[in-house]
């Protein structure tokens, strides 16, 4: 039967709407609200990354001090005492020192609520004090409870644990983002040559990145940090001598030297699966027909994995370095748990979650232990949320209730 | 089909010499002298020269290379551990071996117990509640480190429950001698690992699913009017599964790296255990071979999948 | 005053919350001022307060049972000659001449050898018991041991390839066994430390007839103590058996002992909290022990001084070769608040001889006196000595588990940067093996964080002094003093215990005012936590001084347990 025909549209009518990019964006942003999330995270991880001077309130490697307060002068003393008595003298140790605003005295013995001291060395001024006054002395402030002063506690040497979780998150940025620029560079090189060259190179290239690949991952990467990581190593005395990183303290970052012999250890790991996606990319770019045009044009081989492979299989290589991004961060965490990564005093969320550290979170002190674990969940759980938004965005059979279905959708 | 696994059979070789040479060569260049940490503070020359003498290090590398390769493929002897023991590897090997299996098991087992049905309901049902619960779970499975969750789960059962696992203060417990006690060494242990690979598993199968749901013999099968159990079940599911065994076979170097680390975290004296504290201990002859015997492992492991999905797949079967 | 009696409260002391609260002994300020305080003094809380039950000396030991014990440390190999792992199950396995007792510094008879004598300072003449028989099993099968063995077990101590520290058997010559329960050696030089070492668990007397059916004895073992090798795993459990014919029949007491390997100290605490294991095994702190100090019904805790002491050694060359910036950094150094902060707030401070020692050391006070924490001081002698700014690098190994070594490092920076002390402390983590062999053995490094093991004979503390160093073949550090060798040596050869004694504080005294070339810092004290119904005989200490009239034995011959 005959189907009413529309009028033709004009030009403007026809075509589609122009929505500025900031509402698409912004009705994306409603549509995954996961991405957004994942996309928040890694702000923040960015941001700590660069600026976590600013962030972290206290010093990540410096025991905080405070002065405790022990007990209470139970009546007045003057600068003839040398006998205190005072309401509860809990806390006092031989020979400790304390003091009574800024007297110094030392304990020599405790019977009871007696104290028998020794007045400051060098006493000058004769001084009195009421009684209520508090006996007290610096010490340093250990595992405290989560408060407002320090809102994720402090550690067993008085370390704020924000603070060690903020640098733990530039040690981790850091990491990651050497091992993968390392890894895919080299991998992406390795993965063009042997794609692109074929024979020879391609074979040997081929089986050493099956060698690496034939151990499981964790494996690999503990021999290799093994192998590198000595002190004598020759990757270290090479990066030592020959480039201008630095062995200490760099960026806020102790041990400068080791984090990025670590970080070009997990690089060398990631290198060889890179190596491989990469291959079997250039493979089928290798086939389009411009490539035969330019080398029938005279172009040399460099010149065509340059300009002309490169650039196709670019948006891969981008892709694969941010699924491995998170990889490389926990691979960091998982071998400084074990003891082989990053060693303490450096704040790294894996290193930061064993040790003596596990031994206190049994008997009641958790909080060391949960805020470097939940930083780094955190950060993977934000990679990964991102990337489902991407994947959702670009390829929409897998969102459900849009594609194709169950079929029966019909 | 025949053909498919020869091949691969074949390829089998070059990789294990291909592996076994590297890790040879990545053990000797280990700077620091192994000698010298058998004495440490006692060291004299003399002694050192002796102790050179009986770990063979004074002979050229391709000879160590060679008898160690001859040592294995003609003795099975594995080698032994530097320290004043000379444990050898095979001995540790033959006490611990079971541990791991029955770990990985546990694993593979709950991993795919967690990951397919939610997978399964996910694909059947998108766009509910269910299945965007599905999906921000696997997302957060996938997410949380293994050895944090590990951690937690034992200071919790400490300070809570007063309950430590079995394996604490026990050692391990085979199954055959008391199963409820072996059940309880291994379910968390393997249920903290699994989470992780349930996840991934759930995600494919989901993805895998839809994908298959979408093709025209599904369509077929719904317009002769199949209940939905038929359909999926009979003619989806076994097809959309396939990719899955795939990725549990790409899941094994994960498992296996898992298996290190939870072992640890568990105190499950497995191999992953021995590897690590050998590796800590410096005693590099345990971790050449361990290595070694993780790479063929994996290649193998891979392989029977390869074989599994060629086996599985009709379009290779038949090509 | 008795002051063994007093040691004897001090050590091993079971401790019941209320002592701990009180500050006993425990901040104690060493031999001298435990004499001000007096054995009534504050140190006296711990015994009969609270909940107590009655010491051990006055229960009567039940026969049978079982006691786990925990242990971090995988056993590598029980050959006890040569595996430095076994510790802790060799001596259980093997018999010793004499066992030692720690806390006196002395010698006690309750094994193979009944009596000691030393006609001259060279010659060394044992009785041994003519009834120590070995296990039911093996090569010498219910056989005693004769002097045979014992010279066929010193022979293979002092020339195993990898024997630790064997200056004691390069010195004897000769070795005579006139019959068979009389063993004797002749020394070429005096050796006073030979005397402590022939305790030590490196010595064990095996038979000779399983010496030589098995070369290696890593696996396996053929012995005479009071427990056989029953089941043995290394990392995993081992478990030994009772001795059916020790000679100090019916002891020991326990049908089996056990041990259970947990390479992880927060899973061996929790193993051990949930009572899968009766003796927890591993050295605690102060703050994880206080649970079990509490639940004082449930759990019972001793303490000790932790004999491990960390130390700084600092190369002599510039800047550290100049004694005022040597003595700057000692000043600049808080060492009260290491003990705050690193040992729980209990502890004492370390002279070139550790604290516990309370034989050897220097009084506490003077050591207290001698290292007060004095920046301004220290900045006034960088200054003088013309270096206004030092920056060192210092070099400590790690310890995967164990970062006690990089917390007091990052402790010593913080305080510098805190006070201002112009040092500038590049704390360099180096792998613990790499740092034995690259670091420390060559001498390569300017300032080394070393962790020192426990050491009861002055002998080795003190070689660390010396020119020749620990090793024999000269000291890391390129310090050289003729005076003070001269007193090293001296000491190491004079077996009159007063006249040493005066040695060893005079070369203390050397050493002081030298700040170098190792800085001491402060040890502190260690808990020992089992659970209640394990009971160790002898007061809680299996070793201490005999109460007359009873009869204890060597390690774990008195161990009871009131479960089954």
């Amino acid at each position: 039967m005959a189907q009413e025909v529309a009028a033709p549209l004009s030009i403007e009518e026809a075509a589609p709407p122009h929505i500025p990019a900031s509402r698409r964006a912004l009705r994306m942003a409603r549509r995954h609200p996961l991405g957004v999330f994942g996309l928040l995270v890694i702000a923040v991880l960015v941001s700590a990354g660069f600026f976590a001077e600013l962030m972290a309130p206290y010093d990540p490697l410096s025991p905080n001090r405070i002065t405790k307060a022990f007990a209470e002068l139970s009546a007045p003393v003057d600068a003839e005492t040398t006998t205190f008595t005072v309401k509860d003298g809990a806390d006092l140790g031989y020979g400790q020192t304390v003091g009574i605003e800024s007297e110094e005295i030392i304990v020599l013995n405790i019977a009871g609520n007696t104290i028998t001291v020794q007045r400051g060395a060098e006493q000058t001024e004769a001084t009195s004090h009421d009684a209520g006054a508090a006996l007290g002395s610096s010490t340093v402030d250990t595992l405290s409870r989560p408060s407002a002063k320090h809102p994720f506690g402090t550690d067993r040497l008085g370390r704020d644990v924000l603070s060690r979780t903020i640098f733990g998150a530039r040690i981790s940025l850091m990491i990651g983002m050497v091992a993968i620029l390392f890894g895919v560079t080299v991998g992406s090189f390795l993965g063009v040559l042997s794609g692109y060259i074929g024979r020879l190179v391609d074979s040997v290239i081929q089986r050493s990145v099956d060698a690496f690949l034939a151990f499981p991952q964790i494996v690999l990467l503990l021999a290799i940090i093994t192998v590198i990581g000595d002190e004598d190593s020759a990757v270290r005395i090479f990066l030592a001598d020959n480039t201008p990183i630095p062995q200490g303290e760099f960026l806020g970052v102790p041990d400068f030297l080791n984090i990025f012999v670590i970080s070009i250890g997990i690089g060398l790991a990631v290198a060889a699966g890179v190596a491989r996606v990469v291959r079997g990319a250039v493979l089928s770019v290798k086939e389009n027909v411009y490539i035969e045009a330019a080398r029938a044009m005279g172009a040399s081989d460099a010149r065509i994995m340059l300009r002309h492979i490169f650039p196709n299989v670019a948006a891969l290589i981008v892709i694969l370095a941010s699924i491995t991004l998170p990889l490389a961060i926990l691979a960091e965490a998982a071998i400084s748990f074990l003891g082989v990564g990053v060693q303490p005093p450096v704040p790294s969320w894996g290193a930061d979650m064993t040790g003596p550290n596990r031994e206190l979170a049994l008997s009641g002190t958790w909080w060391p232990v949960f805020f470097p674990g939940l930083a780094l969940s955190l950060v993977v759980l934000g990679f990964n949320m991102l990337g489902d938004a991407f994947r959702d965005i670009s390829d929409p059979r897998l969102r459900g209730a849009l594609g194709a279905g169950s079929g029966r959708n019909l | 089909m025949r053909n498919y696994i020869l091949r691969r059979l074949l390829i089998l070789i070059p990789i294990m010499l291909g592996v076994s040479f590297l890790t040879f060569a990545m053990f000797r260049m280990i700077p620091g002298d192994a000698a010298v940490l058998r004495c440490q503070l006692g060291c004299t020359p003399e002694i050192l020269e002796d102790l050179r003498h009986e770990m063979r290090l004074d002979r050229p590398w391709y000879q160590q290379y060679g008898d160690w390769v001859w040592a294995i493929v003609r003795h099975g002897d594995l080698g032994h551990s530097l320290t004043e023991s000379r444990l050898p590897v095979t001995t540790e090997l033959d006490r611990r071996l079971p541990i791991t299996g029955e770990l990985l098991v546990m694993t593979l087992f709950l991993a795919l117990l967690l990951g397919i049905p939610p997978g399964v309901i996910s694909a059947i049902r998108p766009g509910t509640p269910l299945d965007w619960l599905s999906r921000v779970g696997s997302v957060l499975w996938l997410s949380i480190p293994a050895f944090w969750l590990g951690i937690l789960v034992i200071a919790f059962g400490v300070s809570w429950f007063d309950w430590t696992p079995p394996q604490f203060g026990r050692g391990y417990v085979p199954f055959l001698d008391d199963p409820w006690v072996n059940l309880q060494q291994f379910f968390f242990p393997s249920l903290v690992l699994a989470l992780a690979i349930g996840a991934a598993i759930m995600r494919l199968t989901r993805s895998s699913l839809l994908e298959v749901l979408g093709n025209d013999y599904i369509r077929t099968a719904w317009s002769k009017g199949l209940r939905e159990r038929t359909v999926v079940m009979r003619h989806a599911l076994k097809n959309a599964l396939i990719p899955v065994l795939t990725i549990v076979g790409l899941q094994v170097g994960a498992l296996i790296g898992g298996a290190v680390i939870i072992e640890s975290v568990f105190n499950l004296n497995g191999i992953g255990k021995y590897v690590l504290e050998a590796i800590l201990r410096r005693d590099f002859f345990v971790v050449q071979s361990l290595v070694l015997l993780f790479a063929v492992a994996f290649v193998t492991a891979n392989l029977v999948v390869d074989i599994l999905y060629g086996w599985l797949d009709p379009r290779i079967r038949y090509s | 005053m008795a002051e063994s009696a007093y040691w004897n409260r001090f050590w091993r002391r079971r401790i019941s919350r209320r002592a701990v609260l009180g500050a006993g002994a425990v901040g104690a300020l060493g031999a001298a001022s435990a004499a001000i305080l007096g054995c009534n003094g504050g140190g006296g809380n711990g015994n009969g307060n609270g909940t107590d039950n009655r010491p051990d000396t006055e229960l009567t030991p039940v026969a049978g049972g079982n006691v786990t014990q925990g242990r971090l440390l995988s056993a590598l190999g029980i050959d006890p000659h040569v595996d430095l792992t076994g510790f802790g199950i060799v001596d259980l396995m093997y018999t010793y001449l004499y066992s030692w007792n720690r806390y006196t510094e002395e010698a006690v008879y309750n094994n193979l050898a009944t009596n000691f004598e030393h006609p001259d300072d060279l010659t060394f003449i044992y009785t041994i018991r003519p009834d120590v028989v070995g296990w039911p099993t093996g090569p010498a099968a219910n056989e005693p041991l004769t002097s045979t063995d014992c010279v066929e077990s010193f022979k293979r101590r002092g020339t195993a390839l990898t024997a630790p520290d064997k200056r004691f058997p390069q010195r004897i010559e000769s070795y005579e066994t006139p019959n068979d329960t009389t063993f004797k050696f002749v020394m070429k030089r005096k050796f006073v430390p030979a005397v402590r070492e022939m305790a030590n668990a490196t010595w064990a007397i095996i038979p000779a007839k399983v010496l030589d059916s098995y070369p290696s004895l890593s696996q396996i073992a053929f012995g005479t103590g009071p427990f056989m090798l029953g089941e043995f795993r290394g990392s995993e459990r081992i478990v030994l058996d009772r001795h059916p014919n020790h000679f100090l029949k019916p002891r020991p007491w326990l049908d089996t002992y056990t041990f259970i390997v947990i390479t992880e100290s927060s899973s061996l605490l929790a193993a051990f909290r949930s009572g899968q294991h009766d003796i927890n095994g591993a050295v605690l702190t102060k703050s994880t022990a206080q649970e079990f100090i509490d639940a004082d019904d449930k759990y019972r805790v001793s303490q000790s001084p932790s004999l491990f002491y960390p130390v700084i050694h600092m190369k002599m060359r510039d800047p550290w070769r100049d004694i005022r910036v040597r003595q700057a950094m000692d000043l600049a150094i808080n060492r009260k608040e290491i003990i705050d902060v690193i040992q729980d707030g209990e502890g004492n401070y370390n002279g070139p001889i550790q604290w516990p020692q309370f034989k050897w050391a220097l009084p506490q006070q003077e050591v207290r006196d001698f290292y007060p924490h004095d920046p301004e001081k220290a900045k006034a002698l960088l200054k003088e000595a013309g270096y206004p700014q030092i920056t060192a690098k210092m070099k400590y190994p790690e310890v995967p588990g164990a970062p006690i070594v990089a917390d007091i490092a990052v402790l010593l920076k913080s305080q510098f940067e805190r006070d201002k002390v112009p040092i500038n402390l590049e704390l360099d983590a180096v792998e613990l093996g790499a740092f034995i062999a690259n670091v420390i053995l060559p001498g390569n490094f300017d300032l080394a964080f070393f962790p020192n093991l426990p050491y009861d004979e002055p002998d080795r503390p003190l070689s660390f002094y010396h020119s020749k160093g620990v090793t024999g073949s000269g000291n890391w550090t390129n310090y050289t003093n003729r005076e003070l060798d001269k007193l090293i040596d001296a000491q190491s050869e004079e077996f009159d215990e007063t006249k040493r004694q005066e040695i060893v504080l005079a070369a203390q005294r050397m050493i002081l005012p030298e700040h170098g070339p190792q800085i001491t810092l402060t040890g502190g004290i260690g808990y020992f936590a089992s659970w209640k119904h394990v009971h160790f005989g002898a007061g809680g200490d299996p070793l201490a001084t005999p109460i007359p009239g009873s009869d204890y034995g060597p390690v774990g011959t008195d161990m009871w347990t009131e479960k089954d």
